[in-house]
């Protein structure tokens, strides 16, 4: 046989529970994966920042190896050093060490 | 430094935009395998559609790096129209299929609510295509081809897709794997 109920207390019941579901309603909840998308969007980012930067460093390093092959006659070298290489690389790079050159 | 910025810009952007897609074809296959328990699938919709979209994002950086760049000269024609460069005709067609692909990919997921599921699913397998076509762009296309580290991250990005693909072809479908969007 269930216990008799006290009506105070089922009152304060009542009260703290819908206390708690305005509190949850009113209070936006992020997304599970809202905290990942930050760390992620950062992490692309950076690594974005990082690469260019990456790409820059060997590009300034290869750039006296460049200039000597180029000087030396041998255009196609400066391309196949690789990390240095973009379109045109050699032309310009001949272009450049002329220019100065002279 | 300087004058060279764009070009830097253009080939990290690609570099970005190449690594998230990679991330999204396996977080589609995860979804769609169930190979790994945890993370639960909901998170990982929601991050498949986020990093997505970031991808997207890294390939518009992509694009204003090379439209910028002073030495490329790539104008709308090249960025666009597949065979009008003059630089690596085929390389650079083969970024710009792949690039109208993914953007059929994602005006297809976003519109997936007034769009019928076969044909949704019919698109959305095209991202099989769409990471070997951009792929094989990069390291036809860019100059970081001879790069060690480059070439070890295509060869493990490409293993690891190839073995979830077998794994989403040959293995039975787990029930409840319908319910959610992925390849």
């Amino acid at each position: 046989m269930a216990e008799p109920v006290d009506p105070n207390d089922q009152a304060e019941r009542i009260r703290r529970l819908q206390e708690r579901r305005a509190g949850t309603t009113n209070a936006r909840r992020s997304h599970p994966a809202a905290a990942s998308r930050i760390l992620l969007a950062g992490l692309s980012v950076s690594s974005f920042f990082t690469v260019a930067g990456a790409i820059a460093l060997t590009h300034r390093q290869a750039a006296p190896t460049q200039s000597v092959a180029a000087a030396s006659g041998t255009p196609g070298s400066a391309a196949a050093s690789g990390a240095a290489a973009r379109p045109g690389t050699a032309t310009n790079a001949v272009a450049h060490t002329v220019t100065k050159a002279s | 430094v300087t004058s060279h910025a764009w070009w830097y810009t253009a080939r990290a952007g690609g570099i970005v935009a190449w690594a998230l897609l990679t991330i999204t074809v396996i977080g589609g296959l995860q979804l769609s395998t169930r190979l790994v328990r945890r993370p639960a699938p909901a998170w990982v919709l929601d991050l498949h559609r986020f990093v997505s979209g970031l991808a997207i994002a890294f390939v518009g950086v992509h694009l204003v790096g090379l439209a910028l760049d002073p030495f490329v000269k790539f104008g709308p024609a090249e960025l666009l129209v597949p065979f009008a460069s003059s630089y690596r005709p085929g390389a650079v067609a083969i970024g710009i299929v792949g690039l109208y692909l993914l953007v059929a990919i994602e005006a297809t997921s976003l519109a997936m609510r007034h769009l019928s599921r076969r044909v949704w699913h019919g698109i959305h397998l095209s991202s099989y295509p769409l990471f070997a076509l951009v792929t094989v762009h990069g390291l036809m296309a860019g100059t970081d081809h001879h790069n060690a580290i480059f070439q070890w991250a295509c060869l493990l990005a490409a293993s690891v897709v190839l073995f979830m693909t077998l794994v989403r072809i040959l293995a039975p479908r787990r029930s409840g794997a319908r319910l959610t969007a992925s390849p």
